[in-house]
């Protein structure tokens, strides 16, 4: 099999650090992205397999992003994972509702993770 | 949160206060202790009621035993005394000595036995001898006395010495009562009298039972008894006192005269006791005199109601009993009423006080604020499930109040929302929110998902009001053109239809023409088929007459047959008359020869002569007549043939007259059917006209609608255009990300977008 690309947009460096190690000692590349911009450049240039997206982010929000990403044919494949500090109801509706795959709250373990990349990949 | 804690600590839980508190446990303590105290009174009632029943039921036991025994006492002192009596009257040496009416001898025989009765059967018991009627023969308590007359006062002998039969009982005598048994004594059927034993019915007889069985007892006579009246005229004349003021007397007691007093409400039950004169006793509680009284009736021998026997029974003890009984069920009943008080306090405390209470108490605290206090109520009641629903409900509330901090935090994070889509309204459609870790965020991102779309919406509005614009430009044209042309064709169909008019004009006159020659035709039809008639009615006249002029002819020919045979006949008659005539010579010849005698003879034969001559001249002009008609039957023969064929030639030429005004019938009927055509076709040609001539009018009118209405339309497009230019002009407010002649890169966008 070959290796999986996976984006990782996230503002925080030690969040997005966190991340990226956990998925690269699962066997996954990772790309990163640190605002709303430069992910929507990256998942359009380099076509990853899977984004963790965060949503409060630079220049565009997570939903924004993910929007534009789901409503584009030549990017709609990408599978999305939300994951991020908004834990209302109404956060899950609405990234649901903008196309993510899944929907992921902080604090979130590991296992959690990895189960939701596994699942979609 | 923290600030709820705070007010938490602040109240604790209050004490739990007094049981009266609970004014819900207070009310259900009091009606249950009421309710139970009822209960107890009831039962204690009851218990002083049977109590009270059962020492009565012992009473009225104790005093009918003693009633039965004082009635068995007078039954067994008259048992006794027949029984002595009868002894006495069955022995022999009696019956002899009383036969032989012996006194001294009966008394020498009697008394040394009855004497050393007297201390067994009771030294009050009296013995004597009767002789009928009731005369007293021997008294062997007292020999003295005898030979005196008993009938007055002693019924009882009477009635033995009559009847002849043993009798036993109380009898009352002149001064006192006894219990009697009185035996007739006789021997070999001869009745001799009769011996009596008995003994006095008196305060000593009762006093005498007193003694032996404790037994207080009274007899009354009944006054108005009339059994009694030989006694009580007695006792008044012996102690010059009016009895008969009282219904009952005081006899005999057993306790002496007087020492116990009768209530005087006993009255109604003697006299109950007397008239009834059943074994029934009755009751009479005396309380006051502190004694209860059984009365029953007192019969004599021959079983008529003299007075009662009365029993006086002390109620000291039974009453001091009864109230006994009542201490102890009251204070029984009380001590059991405390009890249960306080049982039903102790379960009603435990089973509604306590959970009420601690019930308010929570409300309490909900009251100053505590939403953290909760009951610790677990019964299975309904008092058990309102805890616990205020227990849930207070949870929930706690939530409600957790969400109410939230709110606030939730109206500051609209507010924001709304200062950064305010952009929006003012039509700057670029405007966007930023999606923070609020509450509304997701609100915050689906305006700016809205105004996206927006953006892409009005700048397709954009493009196609510019679009719309010039489209109606031309449509306006168009339409001015369509305008002007359809003036045009109104003008010419105008002109049409007033050369549609003349034609309908022309062709109307040609119908009517058509109409006249159709009558014409007919009119000639008419009178070519009255020819055609003519001519056949002609036709057929000839035909008769030819008819008649063959039958004519038939007849001249049977005529010139019918003259031949005349010429015949004339002939045969010319021959007859010429052998008439050689007759008639030869008969004058004969009469001639015969003289004188033939003279008239030969008269006759010349008259016959002559007669000869003339048919023979007649025959000669008949001949010659015949054939003159012969010969104009021939004639007329002829000129009938000629006749004929005139007739037949004159029929041949009206049969061709009648053939050709046939044809002429025929071609006048076709002349006039093709009129008939001629004018339907005009008619419908006139119709036909005047609708075309509607048609074009109506024609001409839509024209001329149409042309008003192009015009109408051509303004309208030049609205159109003007609003689409206002229209563009409004969405020139909002405000787009790129311009829109920037077209190809707005096209980039939209499709990464």
């Amino acid at each position: 099999m070959a290796e999986k690309n996976i984006l990782v947009v996230e503002d925080s460096p030690t969040n997005l650090r966190l991340i990226k190690e956990l998925l690269e000692d699962n066997g996954y590349h990772i790309l990163t992205a640190i605002d709303g911009e430069e992910a929507l450049s990256k998942a359009v240039d380099e076509h990853p397999h899977l984004i963790v997206l965060d949503v409060i982010l630079p220049k565009k929000n997570g939903f924004q992003v993910c929007r534009q990403l789901k409503t584009s044919p030549s990017t709609q494949d990408i599978k999305i994972v939300m994951l991020t500090s908004k834990t209302q109801d109404s956060d899950r509706f609405w990234g649901l509702k903008q196309g993510a795959d899944e929907y992921m709250t902080k604090p979130f373990t590991d296992d959690e993770l990895l189960t939701n990349v596994k699942k979609l990949l | 949160m923290s600030s709820l804690t705070n007010l938490f600590s602040k109240t604790g839980i209050p004490q739990v206060k007094g049981f009266i508190d609970s004014r819900v446990s207070l009310k259900i303590l009091i009606a249950s202790i009421l309710g139970f105290i009822a209960v107890i009174a009831a039962l204690v009632w009851l218990n002083i009621i049977s109590q009270e029943d059962l020492l009565l039921q012992q009473e009225k036991a104790v005093l009918e035993t003693q009633i039965q025994i004082l009635k068995g006492q007078i039954k067994n002192s008259e048992k006794l005394a027949l029984a002595l009596a009868t002894v006495t009257s069955s022995r022999s040496d009696v019956q002899d000595i009383f036969a032989d009416r012996d006194r001294e001898a009966l008394a020498a025989l009697t008394v040394p036995g009855f004497n050393s009765l007297l201390p067994i059967i009771g030294t009050a018991t009296k013995s004597q001898f009767h002789i009928p009627p009731a005369k007293s023969f021997l008294r062997l308590d007292n020999l003295e006395l005898y030979g005196d007359d008993l009938s007055g006062f002693r019924p009882a002998v009477n009635r033995v010495n009559f009847e002849k039969v043993p009798t036993s009982g109380i009898e009352i005598g002149r001064y006192s009562a006894a219990i009697r048994g009185i035996v007739p004594i006789s021997s070999e059927d001869d009745h001799m009298g009769s011996v009596e034993f008995g003994t006095g019915l008196s305060s000593e007889f009762l006093a005498g039972i007193s003694t032996e069985y404790h037994i207080n007892s009274a007899i009354y006579f009944y006054t108005k008894a009339s059994e009694l009246n030989a006694f009580f005229q007695a006792m008044e004349k012996k102690d010059r006192i009016r009895i008969k003021k009282q219904d009952f007397m005081e006899f005999a007691t057993s306790w002496g005269k007087g020492k116990i007093k009768t209530p005087a409400d006993i009255y109604s039950q003697r006299v109950n006791a007397v008239k009834k004169g059943t074994k029934d006793i009755y009751y009479h509680y005396d309380n006051p005199g502190k004694q209860t009284i059984a009365i029953t009736v007192l019969h004599d021998y021959n079983n008529s109601s003299i007075g009662t026997l009365e029993v006086h029974l002390d109620r000291t003890l039974v009453l001091a009993q009864i109230a006994q009984s009542q201490y102890i069920a009251l204070a029984a009943g009380l001590s059991l009423a405390l009890v249960g008080s306080l049982l039903i306090w102790f379960l009603v405390n435990k089973t509604v006080g306590k959970p009420v209470r601690e019930i308010t108490n929570v409300y309490h605290e909900i009251g100053m604020g505590n939403f953290a206090a909760r009951t610790t109520t677990k019964t299975t009641d309904e008092l058990g499930t309102m805890a616990s629903s205020l227990n849930a409900m207070l949870d929930n509330t706690l939530v409600l109040i957790q969400s109410q901090e939230q709110r606030d935090a939730v109206q500051k994070s609209i507010m924001k929302l709304l200062d950064e889509v305010s952009a929006l309204t003012d039509g700057d459609l670029t405007a966007r929110a930023e999606v923070t870790e609020d509450v509304t965020g997701a609100i915050a991102d689906s305006f700016n998902a809205m105004a996206e779309q927006l953006s892409h919406v009005v700048r397709d509005v954009k493009k196609a009001t510019i679009k719309v614009g010039t489209t109606s430009k031309d449509i306006s044209l168009s339409t001015e053109k369509l305008s002007n042309t359809s003036e045009t064709q109104a003008v010419q169909i105008t002109n049409a239809i007033s050369t549609i008019n003349k034609m309908s004009a022309a062709i109307k006159q040609m119908a009517e023409f058509a109409i006249k020659s159709t009558s014409i035709s007919e009119q000639s039809m008419i009178h070519a088929k009255d020819g055609a008639q003519a001519v056949q009615d002609t036709n057929r006249a000839m035909e008769a007459i030819r008819d008649n002029v063959q039958e004519t002819a038939r007849t001249i020919k049977r005529l010139g047959e019918s003259s031949q045979e005349i010429g015949n006949i004339v002939q045969l008659i010319n021959d007859i008359a010429d052998r008439t005539s050689i007759l008639a010579l030869n008969a004058s010849i004969q009469a001639a020869m015969a003289g004188e005698a033939g003279r008239g003879f030969a008269v006759v034969a010349e008259e016959v002569q002559r007669l000869a001559e003339r048919s023979t001249s007649s025959t000669k002009q008949i001949d010659a007549l015949v054939k003159n008609i012969q010969g104009e039957i021939n004639e007329a023969g002829t000129s009938m043939e000629e006749s004929i064929q005139r007739v037949v030639q004159g029929s041949r030429l009206a049969d061709g007259a009648h053939n050709k005004l046939q044809e002429i019938e025929k071609d006048s009927m076709d002349l006039a059917r093709q009129i008939q055509s001629i004018t339907h076709a005009a008619n419908a040609q006139a119709k036909v006209s005047t609708e075309i001539s509607h048609t074009m009018e109506r024609v001409g009118k839509t024209t001329t609608q149409t042309a008003s209405a192009s015009k109408q339309t051509a303004l309208s497009m030049k609205s159109m255009a003007e609003t689409a230019d206002q229209l563009r002009e409004s969405v020139e407010v909002f405000k787009l990300g790129d311009d829109i002649s920037d077209s190809d890169k707005n096209a980039q966008d939209r499709k990464v977008a």
